[in-house]
Parts: structure tokens; C-alpha cells; sequence
């Protein structure tokens, strides 16, 4: 009888004592994972999924993906920035990571994390139902002017990049949209598709493959140059109206990791980066590659860290 | 699978407004689930629904309840609460019962009753079919389709069985259907991913992730495109299912021998298992104790005779609810109307006034029956 006892606690004892021993070994021990603060199905978790299976090859252990929707990315961004810094949690940092601190009181802002690399940046735009009632952008403009919040517009999340993308586009045309949050690019999409609101506010990759099937158009896209995909779609600035913004995403550690852990997590990247694997992907959802290393990466979140702070204050004004 | 577009269509009806009514509808037609009184029940799905609202707002970004605790900011993990109120509390239950209870003769059962007789067989396959179509049709909505298709199916077929007295004792029908309906509900959820190239629940989001890689971009023009691999995933449903009954089958009698495990050994060893298995899921000690705090919670419920499964319900269900009502009176700028105004919508609402008024309408018609004699 004894024995059986002294059995079970020896296998209970070894069993605890083998997650111990996990962490003492060489980086990378385990799997890696990334958090995504947002739903499956929208554009960070399509381009970091993509990113994460081309990732497996130069790391060794598998990548996967860890979903945290809710909160415009607030959830995900906390629970990464508050993760153990020993390079096996990283978070999917995208623009919002440097404006939810300006509009919520958040228990993180960019500096709680180590920045590894920016993989994309992305124009913003509108999208709307092939069929809806407005030819042009300026019968859309035109409309919202003459009636100010009647015409929904979706986006990813209350506070999130596209939402605020939004707010600046009616602030800039004089007009006044009614913002309707949604869990995610994905769901603010389906709700389009079925008619349930007049437009999505939303960036590549969200929405391409319905674009392309002509069940969506672009209303409003705000680039600096055009898509290479719909190269007839022309973009605000060029109909005369001055406005651009976008989004990045990038990969980025909680702050303390150690820079050998970093260096070695933004060269596995950097290689999966150019995969051609990854490359066709990321021509194939029509993303925007846009490489920045570890130090650019972080002066660019410092940079708009304080851009979207002053946008914040003179909006809430 | 060839009214996969069709289908997708239908499901894209299903805005914000429908969302909240067919919520609704989930509550009264589930809430009793395990057919007690009404009243508890609903106490106890109200109280999931408090649970629900635990973690940041979903339309503001604010936190809520959480009391500065960033674990809290997700909400309460639901597979916490599940394996909480059901697993550690049947465990604690268990360690009450008299001693005598442990050292009781294992029953042993023969390899011929492990298998369905064809009676079994004849009492299932109703139910099978039933929790077929219902959970096909769960599972073509976004959401948590596999619990609710579970739910539904078990209230359905516990609504319409002969044997009412044997649900919650082995009933047969009581397992095929909802298994069926979970089974479905997961194959259902496939085609708005292929349809629209959205994924409705987890799985299917890690099948966009591999698809992507592959360079096929699930959505409306998928098909055209890609044939060879459409009709390869209905194939592999097809086969992978055979293959999952070959593989069961001789495997039935082992599975069994688990019931040879004295309880003495198999108490301590399900807590083990409940523990390193909540461990698995988020990595998270900290839903360890949540897991613990509704252990002792689902022991208490136990004794005063409170459900746990309607608790469940206002926990995964609460939420969705929730933003579906406030993005529903958001673009309808504030008026009611909006979830009346849409048939789909009006049609699940008096589904839920039906559902609530005809059992209130029964009993006073006994009532009256009963008084006039």
C-alpha cells in the first residue's frame, strides 16, 4: 500500500520538477508564442500566421499563434507586455499599441515592450457593397455631410487603428459617421457582406478576396500611391482630398528580454521575412512588406506614440 | 457541401439584431437545460451572465470588474469554469460518500454490452439525425456553435423522448444526439470559412492560417479556383471519420476498464488531470485558482441543488449577447425597433415569447381543468 503512495508523489514530484528544468536550457526551449490581440480571421492574425509557419523553419520549435480579441487589442497587449521576457510570449504590436494608451487607461504603452522587427505597413481604406447607393467618393463625402450619422461604418475594435483612421477621415471631410465596433477586421466584414452597416473602415488584408470577387469595392483609399493589385483605384489625395494614414505590424518582446534573446528572434524573422513561402503569401493577401530592424522599429513606435496623442487630445477637444 | 455558397448567403443574414434575438431565444429555449425548476435555472444563467461581463468592455475598451487584476482584463476563462463546477466539484462531492462506497466491488462490464444493441441502435439513430441537422444548422452561425449545438440537441431530445426518467442515467438518446449536433456543428462551420473566407470559430481559423501559407485564399472565388483542394477537405472528411470508427472500435473494451479503477485512485488522479489540464490551455496559473474557486462553487450548487450547466450557458452566451444588443441600438441610433423591424429577428423573438408563454398557458388550462372538476 505504501509503495503505490510513495509512487504517486514521486511521479507528482518529477512531473512539476520537469517544467522547472524546461527553462534552463538554450532559447529557444519550447514553442514560441505569439500573441495577436485580435480576432482569427483579421489581417494581423492572417499576416503573423503566415509569418509564424515560415518562422518554424529558422527557429527550430514550433510558432503559434495565440488569439486575445476584445478591448481594441487591449487585452492582448496587456497579457503580452506583462509575459514572462524570456523571448517564448511574443505580441503582434500593431499601430494601436501607441494610441490605446492615449484614449483608455491601459496597463501598457510601447515602452513595456522590446520592439524585434515591423513586417508590414499598410494603407487604410474604405470598403462598401458593390451595390450600395454611391458612385463616388464624393457622393459618399457629399452624403455624410448631409446627413450626419447615418451612414455605419464598422471597425475592428472601439479605439483600434482603423477606428481612428476613421474619426480622423471625418474630421478632415467635415463629416460625421456612426462608428459601430466590431470584435476584429473579420466580423466587421461579415457584417458588411449581409448589409448590416454601409461600410468597413479596414487595411489590406481584410476584404481583398471580396474585392476581388466583386461583392466589395474600395470607397476610399488612404495611401500615399495606389494598391498594385487594383491599380485603377485611385486614391484620396489624388481626388483632391489630403489625407493618408495606415497601419504597421510588427513583433515585439516584453520589455527585459535579453538582447541576445531579441537578436536572435529578429534574425529568424528577418529570414522568414524573405521566404519566398512567406513572399507569395504576403503578395498573395496583398500586404505591404516593409522591413525595420529592432532600433528603427522602436524610434517608429516612439514616433507615433506621441503623432496619435496629439490626434487623441484634439479629438477628444 | 453543394449548397456550401447558398448556405454562407444565409448565414450573412445574420446581423447584429439577429444575433441578440437568437441569443435570446438560446437563453429561454436552454436555460433549463437539465429540466429542474425554471427558477433556478434562470438564477443560475443570470449569474453567469455577471460572471460574462467580467474583463474590458467590448464596445468602449473599458475594464470592468476586474479590480486592477490584468489577468481578470480576458474575462473568466470559460473552460476554467467548466472543468471547475463540474470536474473538482464532482470530486469533492465524491470524497463525502461513505467509505464503504470506495472499496465497493468494481463493476466489470462484459464485452458484449459494451457494444450498441440494436435496440440502442433504434432508440439513437432519431436522435442522431436530429442533432445532425440541428447542429449543421448551429454550427453555420458564428459563435460558440459546438457548446450550443451540445445544448440544444440534449434539450431537444430530453423535450421529446419516451423516456424522460432515464436522462441524466445513461440515457442513450442523451448522448447520440448532442454528439451528433457537436459533430455537425463542427463540419457546418467550414463553409463560411470556404464560402466567405471568414472563420467562424478556432478550428477553421487555424485551417485559414494553413491555407494562406499554401497561397489559397479561402473566400467567394475558392472554389472556381481551387478545386482539387475543395473536394480533397470533403473527401478527407469523408475518410477521416471511417478511419476514426476502424480506429475506436477494438479500442471500446480498454476505454472501458476505466471503470475497474477503484475511486480512491481515481479521485486524486482526475484532480491531477483537471489541474495540469487547465495548466494546458492558457498556461496560466491563475485559471488554476479560478478553476478552484468554481470547484468549491459547483460543490456548493451540488448541495443546495442549484445547476451548473445554465451558469455555463450565461457565460459563453452573456457576452455575445451583450455586443450584439449595444452595436444592434448603436445603428439603429438608440431605437428598439430595430430588433422588430427585421423578420429574421421578429421570427426568433416570438420564438422566445412562444417558448416562455405555452408551458404558463399549459398549466393554467390543467389549472382550470382541475378547479372546474
Amino acid at each position: 500500500m505504501l509503495r503505490k503512495h510513495l509512487f504517486l508523489v514521486f511521479f507528482f514530484v518529477f512531473s512539476v520538477l520537469s517544467l522547472v528544468n524546461a527553462n534552463s536550457q538554450e532559447f529557444p526551449t519550447k514553442e514560441v508564442q505569439i500573441i495577436v490581440p485580435y480576432a482569427p480571421g483579421g489581417a494581423t492574425d492572417l499576416i503573423f500566421r503566415a509569418l509564424a509557419a515560415s518562422a518554424e523553419k529558422y527557429l527550430g520549435k514550433p510558432v503559434i499563434i495565440v488569439n486575445r480579441p476584445g478591448g481594441g487589442g487591449a487585452i492582448g497587449f496587456t497579457e503580452g507586455a506583462k509575459a514572462k521576457p524570456d523571448g517564448h510570449t511574443l505580441t503582434s504590436v500593431i499601430t494601436p499599441v501607441t494610441i490605446l494608451p492615449h484614449q483608455v487607461s491601459t496597463a501598457f504603452t510601447y515602452k513595456d515592450f522590446e520592439p524585434i522587427i515591423n513586417v508590414v505597413s499598410d494603407p487604410s481604406m474604405f470598403l462598401v457593397r458593390s451595390d450600395c447607393q454611391w458612385k463616388t467618393l464624393k457622393e459618399f463625402i457629399d452624403y455624410a455631410r448631409k446627413n450626419p450619422g447615418m451612414i455605419t461604418v464598422g471597425n475592428s475594435g472601439a479605439g483600434g487603428g482603423v477606428h481612428l483612421v476613421a474619426l480622423a477621415f471625418e474630421k478632415t471631410v467635415g463629416a460625421k459617421f456612426n462608428h459601430i465596433p466590431f470584435s476584429g477586421g473579420g466580423p466587421s466584414i461579415t457584417a458588411l457582406l449581409g448589409g448590416h452597416i454601409h461600410a468597413v473602415s479596414v487595411s489590406p488584408p481584410e476584404g481583398i478576396s471580396h474585392v476581388q470577387a466583386g461583392k466589395l469595392k474600395i470607397m476610399a483609399l488612404f495611401a500615399e500611391k495606389r494598391l498594385e493589385m487594383f491599380p485603377d483605384v485611385p486614391t484620396v489625395k489624388e481626388q483632391g482630398i489630403d489625407f493618408a494614414m495606415g497601419m504597421w505590424r510588427g513583433l515585439a518582446a516584453p520589455k527585459g528580454t535579453p538582447p541576445e534573446i531579441i537578436k536572435k528572434l529578429h534574425d529568424a524573422f528577418k529570414k522568414a521575412m524573405d521566404d519566398p513561402a512567406f513572399r507569395k503569401s504576403a503578395k498573395d493577401m496583398a500586404i505591404n512588406l516593409a522591413y525595420l530592424g529592432p532600433l528603427d522599429f522602436g524610434k517608429l513606435m516612439a514616433h507615433d506614440h506621441e503623432y496619435y496623442g496629439k490626434l487623441v487630445r484634439e479629438m477628444k477637444k | 457541401m453543394f449548397f456550401a455558397p447558398l448556405l454562407a448567403q444565409a448565414a450573412l443574414s445574420f446581423g447584429p439584431p439577429e444575433f441578440f434575438s437568437l441569443m435570446i431565444f438560446g437563453f429561454v429555449a436552454l436555460s433549463n437545460v437539465t429540466g429542474g425548476s425554471i427558477v433556478k435555472s434562470l438564477i443560475m444563467a443570470v449569474l453567469g451572465i455577471i460572471i460574462g461581463t467580467i474583463g474590458l468592455d467590448p464596445v468602449t475598451g473599458d475594464a470592468r470588474f476586474t479590480f486592477g487584476s490584468a489577468h481578470l482584463l480576458g474575462g473568466v476563462e470559460f473552460v476554467a469554469v467548466a472543468i471547475g463546477l463540474f470536474g473538482i466539484g464532482e470530486v469533492l462531492a465524491s470524497i463525502e460518500q461513505k467509505p464503504e462506497i470506495f472499496d465497493q466491488k468494481v463493476i466489470v462490464p462484459r464485452l458484449k454490452e459494451l457494444y450498441p444493441s440494436f435496440s440502442d441502435l433504434k432508440r439513437a439513430i432519431g436522435a442522431i439525425l436530429r442533432g445532425t441537422i440541428l447542429g449543421f444548422g448551429v454550427g453555420l452561425i458564428p459563435g460558440p456553435a459546438p457548446v450550443i449545438a451540445t445544448y440544444s440537441s440534449y434539450m431537444l431530445e430530453r423535450k421529446i423522448s419516451k423516456h424522460k426518467e432515464e436522462f441524466g442515467h445513461g440515457a442513450i438518446e442523451g448522448v447520440a444526439g448532442p454528439e451528433s449536433a457537436n459533430n455537425s456543428a463542427c463540419q457546418a462551420a467550414f463553409i463560411p470559412l470556404f464560402a466567405l473566407g471568414i472563420p467562424f470559430a478556432p478550428p477553421t481559423a487555424i485551417l485559414l492560417g494553413a491555407l494562406l501559407i499554401h497561397g489559397i485564399i479561402p473566400g467567394p472565388t475558392m472554389i472556381v479556383e481551387h478545386p482539387q483542394f475543395f473536394w480533397g477537405v470533403i473527401a478527407s472528411m469523408y475518410i477521416g471519420n471511417f478511419i476514426l470508427l476502424l480506429l475506436n472500435l477494438p479500442f471500446v473494451p480498454i476505454f472501458a476498464n476505466i471503470l475497474r479503477i477503484p475511486k480512491k485512485l481515481l479521485l486524486p488522479l482526475i484532480m491531477l488531470f483537471c489541474i495540469t489540464g487547465m495548466f494546458t490551455v492558457n498556461n496560466s496559473v491563475y485559471d488554476i485558482w479560478i478553476m478552484l474557486v468554481f470547484g468549491v462553487l459547483g460543490y456548493v450548487l451540488r448541495k443546495v441543488g442549484y445547476e451548473g450547466a445554465p451558469l455555463l450557458l450565461g457565460l459563453v452566451l452573456g457576452p455575445k449577447l451583450e455586443v450584439a444588443f449595444r452595436q444592434s441600438l448603436m445603428i439603429s441610433h438608440g431605437s428598439f425597433s430595430i430588433f422588430i423591424s427585421r423578420p429574421i429577428s421578429l421570427a426568433f423573438l416570438l420564438g422566445s415569447l412562444i417558448f416562455v408563454l405555452f408551458p404558463v398557458c399549459l398549466s393554467l388550462a390543467r389549472y382550470k381543468k382541475a378547479y372546474i372538476l
